[in-house]
């Protein structure tokens, strides 16, 4: 799992491996404004999918700061409920200051449950912005979880948070305000438009008291059902595979870049250019002609 | 670049006082490792799952109680029985000068006393994280 994170020797061919093995697990992403009850949440959605015998991963992910390059991973904390079941594996990763890298590696690191064997995988992110849609990108299922009073919400809805979520969570359902915040989600999705034949719920939970719970459950493995029976799923994986290979491609050809660049012979094409003899953009041209990829 | 140090933090014992462990997870965070934090109150059993699950390469154990002997000696235990000996372990806390002893010869690594300096205990783990990776 490090490993697959950290894109280490070997990476390649470990992916190689375990790469048959996967693709088959649900997953959930979990996202919200900073303390709405995510971590609380997803801990006692677990212990309910447990009940029914599934093995159940789940990656929850912090920000790394960007001064000093740590992170304090503190979501785990909140699972240990969960520390000493057996089919429930949990991971913690810090984003290392990357957004899109972030996604890549939380999707190497769900391929690796993936490949032990877990069935749902729930994917915990703080959504402060627009960098959290790229990780969102990542699972099938999105929950949008909020708060009562929670005026980030507002924000998020504003920052298209609202365009990726399937489920909407009024947690803390238990708190004052939790009434009107309720009516005002609801009318965000009535009057928002129903994407591709999906009715957005909305959810009311008390977390720490398992309320509501049963409830969420039911629309997450709803959600499911309804992007196998429609389709959408295959096309979700499809445009996800051709995402990544378009990404490995063009990280590739930039390293090539890289490299060419270094290379001695390029001094001279520079002198060409400087002196006016080519420009830049036909020398790029001709480069690509030698490697075959520009008729 | 630099692979990052990923250390679990946790209490075990039954006394609720952890703000020694905090400052400490703060300062390795502000260090520039991956620190997972799980607070009070875990078992042996729980902290070693979570230092499996999360592969990291060193366990900081807080104990103010008497109980340390046995907590920091059924961690060491469960480690080896899932062979994860790899990961090292370090405690910090009030505990006499004998059961120290026997607890470095158990396999701790090293046990900070209650007034160490943290960035002595940074630049510790930093050096201890380091050998692991290599
Ligand atoms: N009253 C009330 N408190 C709750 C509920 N759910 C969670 N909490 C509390 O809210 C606080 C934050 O909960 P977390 O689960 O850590 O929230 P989070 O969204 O994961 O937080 P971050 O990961 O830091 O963004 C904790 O103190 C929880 O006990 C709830 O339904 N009602
Ligand atoms: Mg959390």
């Amino acid at each position: 799992m490090t490993l697959l994170e950290n894109r280490d020797q070997g990476y390649d061919s470990a992916l190689k491996v375990i790469y048959p093995r996967t693709g088959g697990a649900h997953l959930v992403g979990v996202t919200g404004p900073p303390g709405t009850g995510k971590s609380t949440l997803i801990s006692s959605l677990v212990t309910k999918y447990l009940d029914d015998g599934c093995a159940i991963g789940i990656v929850v992910v912090d920000p790394t700061s960007p001064v000093t390059g740590g992170s304090l991973l503190g979501d785990r904390i909140r699972m240990k409920r969960l520390f000493e079941e057996r089919s429930v594996f949990i991971r913690s990763m810090a984003s290392r200051g990357h957004p899109g890298g972030i996604a890549r590696a939380t999707r190497d690191v769900v391929r690796g449950m993936e490949a032990v064997g877990m069935e749902k995988i729930f994917i915990e992110t703080v959504g402060a912005g627009q960098a959290d849609t790229a990780i969102a990108d990542v699972a099938q299922t999105n929950v949008l979880v909020t708060m009562p009073e929670s005026g980030d919400t507002v924000q998020l809805m504003k920052a298209g948070i609202l365009e990726i979520a399937h489920i909407f969570v009024l947690n803390k359902g238990d708190l004052d305000g939790a009434d009107r915040m309720e009516i005002l989600l609801k009318s965000l999705v009535d009057s928002g438009e129903s994407t591709e034949g999906w009715t957005i719920p909305v959810v009311r939970t008390v977390a720490t008291k398992d309320e509501g719970v049963d409830v969420l459950a039911s629309s997450i493995d709803a959600h499911y059902e309804f992007l196998r029976d429609s389709g959408f799923l295959e096309t979700v994986k499809r445009r996800r595979i051709e995402q990544e290979i378009s990404e490995s491609l063009i990280a590739s050809l930039h390293e090539y870049a890289k490299e060419k660049m270094d290379h001695p012979a390029m001094s001279a094409t520079i002198d060409r250019i400087v002196a006016r003899r080519e420009d830049p953009v036909s020398a790029a041209k001709r480069i690509l002609r030698e490697l075959g990829l520009q008729s | 670049m630099e692979r990052k140090i990923r250390i679990l933090i946790a209490k075990p014992g039954l006394d609720g006082h952890d703000r020694g462990a905090k400052v400490v997870a703060r300062a390795l965070r502000d260090a520039g490792m991956e620190v997972i934090y799980i607070g009070i109150r875990n078992t042996p059993e729980q902290i070693v799952n979570s230092a499996i699950e999360e592969d990291v390469d060193v366990v900081g154990l807080s104990s103010l109680s008497g109980a340390h002997m046995h907590h920091f000696s059924r961690v060491m235990d469960l480690l080896r029985e899932n062979d994860a000996e790899d990961i090292s372990v370090i405690g910090g806390g009030i505990m006499p000068e004998e059961d120290q002893k026997e607890l470095l010869k158990r396999g701790v690594k090293k046990i900070f006393g209650p007034g160490t300096r943290l960035d002595e205990i940074v630049r510790y783990v930093r050096e201890l994280g380091r050998r692991t990776k290599s």
